[in-house]
């Protein structure tokens, strides 16, 4: 793929005929006018909320300890690099679910699973003491952050609340979405899981094939690829420093790899299952400000490439994006 | 209910064609694009009579912030940890299921990078003019360009999981 393959894509899916423009004028108009009448029981609307905010407080709500007694459902044991600590569910027509559990450090990830049915998109919002980290329809999703600046101590109970809202969207049908009332059926849970070091992370099973490395989209200033003899081999190069540019790291196994400039880690990446994984860094220009380090164009510039647990193939390199 | 404002039904008739194109690379639904895009004529004819200059810039923000903050509605598709499709095992020469891919492949996008695309490979607007329609700084649209490419390079995930800030 290359840039222009993507302008063409964008031209070609973009629709040529458009007749609906009267259509559209009523369309707008009508929406005109629902605002205004919006804004007139504006008043009203806020009493009604007040009230429906006192009977949510007093609605019991799916509240279970960090270590449920062996759900139905579960999330895995291991998954993107961390061990299961802690996970909580519960069951549609629920509207939230509460894990509270004690870091044992401060290297934790937490993960969001909505099974509900297909097509149908319930609002969910992610809280974590206090803070709302994660809002949007229900689905999966895993994150972590700096907790330590988020207030979170080692030995000191977290509390994560997942709530969801009471009206869903059916997407079954597109061109004509449905508002429903929040599904009787399906549930929704949240986890914790511990960071676990690559030497110590069980990688799942290997496959027979590994996949292939694409190629990168625009050409490359500089690149090298695992030692198919020996891909955990660190590899260290010299090279002029070509002008603004981003780093990339790609794999297709799992393990680590960390690229060290002018002794400086700019990238350290992890993968946790088989298939094309990789990052970029920021642009060369922020280097800097963040990682303390300057590359200006000609500099002599030394690239470290440190490999750890791969066993398939890679690739780093400078790309302009 | 009022009038409508002076040029609005004008507007309308010659740029909303253009609009709905934006609207749909951008939502790619066609239900969705003309919701986005009567969701953002109602508020320009709201501010119409503030609008200095030629309205359609104007329209074409609100359509791309409207669209970034609108409740995801195919939030699994985008969430940061979904892998993207495997590329179709054609020959290389194989032009027609590559831009198939690709175009699928847009559509995982998290919605600012795909919306970042579309305005500078769509729209050809320069990067500043990138920023000053999303809102942003240059480094960042140059950033989400960067992060987009990379993920539609990959075939794959390209962050293992969000950080929550």
């Amino acid at each position: 793929m290359n840039l222009s393959d993507l302008t063409e894509v964008l031209r070609d899916h973009a629709p040529r005929a458009d007749a609906q423009v009267t259509a559209r004028l009523a369309g707008v108009r009508a929406r005109v006018a629902a605002s205004r009448r919006r804004r007139a029981v504006g008043a009203a609307a806020c009493v009604v909320l007040a009230l429906v905010g006192v009977v949510y407080a007093v609605v019991p709500r799916a509240e279970r300890s960090s270590e449920p007694a062996t759900p139905e459902r579960s999330f895995p044991e291991y998954q993107a690099g961390t061990r299961l600590a802690a996970q909580a569910w519960a069951e549609l027509p629920s509207s939230s679910v509460v894990l509270r559990f004690v870091p044992k450090s401060l290297d934790f990830k937490v993960f969001v699973r909505c099974d509900i049915g297909q097509g149908v998109d319930l609002p969910m919002k992610l809280v974590i003491d206090g803070d709302e980290v994660l809002a949007g329809g229900c689905g999966t999703a895993s994150g972590s952050s700096d907790w330590g600046t988020r207030g979170a101590e080692v030995g000191k109970p977290v509390v994560v609340t997942l709530t969801v809202g009471d009206e869903a969207v059916d997407h079954s049908r597109p061109s004509s979405p449905v508002t429903m009332p929040r599904p009787s059926s399906g549930a929704f849970g949240i986890a914790v899981g511990e960071a676990v070091p690559v030497d110590r992370y069980p990688f799942p099973p290997r496959p027979e094939t590994l996949a292939e490395m694409p190629p990168p989209l625009t050409d490359p200033t500089f690149v090298v690829s695992a030692d198919p003899a020996d891909p955990d081999s660190p590899r260290e190069f010299s090279i002029a420093w070509p002008g603004e540019r981003f780093l990339h790291a790609q794999v297709n196994t799992p393990g680590r790899v960390r690229v060290l400039v002018n002794d400086v880690l700019v990238t350290d990446f992890f993968s946790w299952d088989y298939g094309i994984a990789g990052t970029q860094s920021m642009s060369s220009k922020d280097w800097g400000r963040v990682h303390g380090i300057a590359v200006a164009a000609g500099d002599p510039v030394r690239i470290t490439v440190i490999p750890e647990r791969l066993s398939g193939d890679w690739r780093v390199w400078l790309g302009e994006y | 209910m009022g009038d409508i404002p002076e040029g609005f039904e004008e507007f309308v008739a010659t740029a909303s064609p253009r609009l709905l194109r934006t609207a749909f690379l951008l939502t790619r639904d066609e239900g969705h694009a003309e919701d986005l895009l009567q969701t953002a004529l109602a508020r320009a004819w709201r501010a119409w009579g503030r609008v200095d200059g030629d309205p359609e810039p104007y329209v074409r923000r609100i359509i791309v912030n409207t669209h970034a903050t609108w409740w995801r509605r195919r939030w699994r598709g985008e969430e940061p940890t979904e892998r993207l499709p495997d590329r179709p095992s054609g020959a290389p020469q194989d032009v027609v299921g590559d831009r198939e891919w690709l175009w699928q492949a847009l559509g995982r996008l998290p919605r600012k990078q795909r919306a970042v695309l579309v305005l500078r490979f769509y729209e050809d607007l320069t990067e500043a003019q990138t920023a000053e329609l999303m809102g942003c700084s240059v480094g960042t649209v140059k950033s989400q360009v960067s992060r987009a490419l990379a993920k539609l390079r990959l075939d794959d995930t390209f962050a293992a999981e969000g950080v929550w800030r």
